[in-house]
């Protein structure tokens, strides 16, 4: 009995699915924070972020032609440096993308408070209830819709480019004057705050089985998704700023703080006045789709390093009702909300963020373990260019933006580093005898192993 | 020449096909397919490890009755998505021509094959004579002439179609032919077959109105509660105009 998927998703899904899963937050509710941390040059801070994910977006496009496994980050990780990095890795990706669709689902609530006078107390109850909603419609299982997620994708880029090119009449150029960094920040630490805009770029790697050519078709349509967005967030962001008075995107949020519709704020005047409604109408369909997608692939992150003997073995469990793996998914769920709860939003966005720096770096140090050793399943269709070039400046653009985020989002990754740490010591290390690929750099050549389970 | 079927079951808790289809389809070699669907939440694997054995027991249990009217039996199992593709795949792989929409049935005596005045009559005619094969129906042709067709032209198509039968082997008294115009094939396709007691068609070109309302295999199932064989196109002999 062969395989169970069938590779059928070519280079235009692999494309919609890439942009589908960074199209959210980056774009509907992170300009404003961006831009009181930088000014103007904000739009800079975009293009920086991207140039530097884009290290990890070609080792991560290599790895997996070789190990298309769902739970991919993790698995590349842990397959090259072994188990107790890999926990480390794992609880961190899984961390941050329960970060940011927290984050997604507070920006939701504040646009949805465009369409119904209600005070501004209730986003965060209002992000609680949408939290709550996806959680169970996780669990009760949902239905695969390329089709649907295609249509969210082509109707959000359309609104935005209407937005661009509407906009662009109406700014005023007095706004970009002087064009510098007058935030009480810099570039630099706005783009690691924009960081986690392109995280969406991983989802690729975790379907990759399903995907037809992917030899060709993964690391095209990557980078071409990740080319496409960054010319989208460059230019949207640039008349956010056109639009928009600086108080309001400074002060026009909760609690006075940055405002989190920053895309509606400044779109009375657009397509025929009916521009605030346009474009959160567009705000909440793609936020809700970023909430959910990220609910179920952050739920496989826990699910795969169980499967690993990293995590109780319970949360591979699958529900006979539902045919879920509803622990996994409810486990997720449970932080979400938590996090909704009790972290300010901007501290949301920071640490998704941070945690996402920290996953990339392991990336690109994973890609320089598969290489640098020899081990016979590591067969990647796609060797990325530029080794080990490319991989170093990832690195070390990573940690750049890592030690220019404040004290909190560092001490987030460090707890996160150390927790995997602990976590592995305590739990993981007696239950498993796998070694990464970088062992068998030091004579070790024993237990490496393409998926560790057999 | 032996045709191949796939009969698909969703499991788990399969439905068994009533013992009369059995019966009359153990002349057919047949590929047992269990489809276990699964949410996008799942991954496949997973589900695979904690529910590959009781499905693999449900799977040997439906496919029992085949093996015992004598049939060749194959069994697979896939854990996925999407049925219909599953379902094309295994067809693909397993190298079957056609495939069974089952529905419950209390007798196979009456057989309506729609005839098309296009795409591969021979295969489909010599599907229905190695179905008919041990149980011997009476099987009824039946092509309906629509826009500029006349008549003769319909009587030219189940003709040919009955006379291959016979050369492929079926009592030539079993078969009779049946002509109606009218427009809306489907419709008339649809009314007929609530007369018989099975169906064998050849595939339709995929449109996309079937995959919104479902092709006229899934309407006879549902709404006529007839069993459907449906006798796959082959892709690669349709592209060289050979059979």
């Amino acid at each position: 009995m062969g395989g169970d998927l069938e590779r059928d998703l070519g280079f235009v899904a692999v494309l919609t699915i890439s942009m589908g899963a960074m199209i959210g937050s980056g774009v509907f509710v992170l300009p404003a924070l961006g831009y009181k941390i930088a000014g103007n040059a904000v739009v800079v801070a975009y293009v920086l972020a991207g140039l530097v994910v884009l290290p990890a977006a070609l080792s991560k496009a290599e790895m997996a032609t070789a190990m298309p496994e769902s739970g991919g980050t993790y698995i590349f990780i842990d397959r090259a440096m072994g188990p107790l990095v890999g926990t480390v890795a794992g609880i961190g990706a899984w961390f941050s993308l329960v970060f940011k669709s927290s984050f997604a689902l507070v920006g939701l609530g504040a646009y949805l408070l465009l369409f119904v006078e209600i005070p501004a107390t209730l986003v965060k109850p209002i992000a609680l209830a949408l939290g709550t909603a996806i959680v169970v419609l996780n669990v009760v299982g949902t239905k695969q819709s390329s089709q649907l997620q295609s249509v969210i994708v082509t109707a959000v880029v359309a609104t935005l480019v209407g937005y661009v090119v509407n906009g662009s009449f109406l700014v005023e150029a007095a706004r970009y004057r002087p064009f510098d960094v007058t935030g009480d920040g810099g570039v630099v630490t706005a783009a690691a705050f924009v960081f986690v805009s392109y995280a969406g770029v991983t989802k690729i790697a975790s379907i990759a089985e399903e995907v037809e050519n992917p030899g060709k078709n993964i690391p095209r349509g990557m980078l071409a998704s990740m080319g496409i967005m960054m010319i989208v967030y460059t230019f949207v962001v640039a008349v956010v700023i056109g639009l928009n008075d600086p108080d309001t995107l400074i002060h026009g949020g909760p609690d006075g703080g940055p405002s989190l519709t920053p895309m509606a704020d400044g779109a009375a005047a657009l397509f025929g006045g009916v521009g605030v409604t346009v474009i959160s109408l567009m705000a909440v369909l793609a936020l809700t789709s970023m909430a959910n997608a990220g609910v179920l692939a952050s739920s496989r992150f826990p699910l795969a390093m169980a499967r690993d003997s990293l995590l109780p073995r319970r949360l591979t469990h699958v529900d006979r009702r539902f045919k879920t793996p509803s622990t996994a998914i409810a486990f997720t769920g449970a932080l979400l909300l938590v996090l909704i709860a009790f972290v300010p939003v901007v501290d949301l966005a920071k640490l998704a963020s941070a945690f996402q720096i920290l996953v990339f770096s392991l990336v690109n140090l994973a890609l320089v373990a598969f290489r640098e050793s020899d081990v016979p399943f590591y067969e990647p269709t796609f060797r990325a260019p530029g080794y080990p070039y490319v991989q170093i400046v990832g690195l070390v653009g990573g940690l750049v933006l890592l030690g220019q985020m404040g004290t909190i989002p560092l001490l987030g990754a460090a707890g996160i580093a150390m927790g995997g740490v602990v976590l592995y010591l305590a739990y993981g290390r007696s239950r498993t005898e796998r070694r990464g690929a970088l062992a068998t750099l030091f004579g070790d050549d024993g237990a490496v192993q393409p998926t560790g389970r057999e | 020449m032996t045709h191949r079927l796939v009969v698909p079951f969703e499991l788990p808790d399969p439905q068994p096909v009533s013992s009369v289809l059995v019966e009359a389809l153990a002349s057919l070699d047949i590929v047992v397919f269990g489809h276990y669907g699964l949410p996008e939440q799942t991954p496949p694997a997973v589900a695979r490890e904690q529910f590959e054995a009781e499905a693999k027991e449900q799977l040997a249990a439906v496919a029992e009755p085949f093996e015992a009217a004598g049939a060749s039996v194959t069994i697979r199992l896939v854990f996925g998505r999407d049925r219909g593709k599953a379902i094309d795949q295994i067809a693909i792989e397993e190298n079957c021509d056609g495939e069974l929409d089952p529905a419950p049935t209390d007798r196979v005596e009456r057989i309506l094959v729609p005839i098309p005045n296009t795409g591969n009559v021979d295969r489909l005619t010599s599907f229905v004579t190695v179905f008919a094969e041990g149980h011997d129906p009476s099987v009824t042709l039946l092509h309906v002439v629509e826009g500029e067709g006349t008549d003769a032209d319909g009587e030219a198509v189940v003709a040919d179609g009955r006379e291959r039968m016979v050369e492929h082997g079926i009592d030539p008294d079993a078969v009779d032919t049946l002509l109606i115009t009218d427009d809306d094939h489907d419709a008339v396709i649809l009314d007929t077959a609530a007369d018989y007691d099975a169906v064998v068609m050849g595939e339709a070109t995929p449109k996309t109105v079937d995959r919104i309302f479902g092709t006229l295999a899934d309407k006879i199932v549902n709404r006529a509660g007839k069993p459907v064989v449906v006798v796959r196109r082959n892709h690669a002999e349709d592209d060289d105009g050979s059979a």
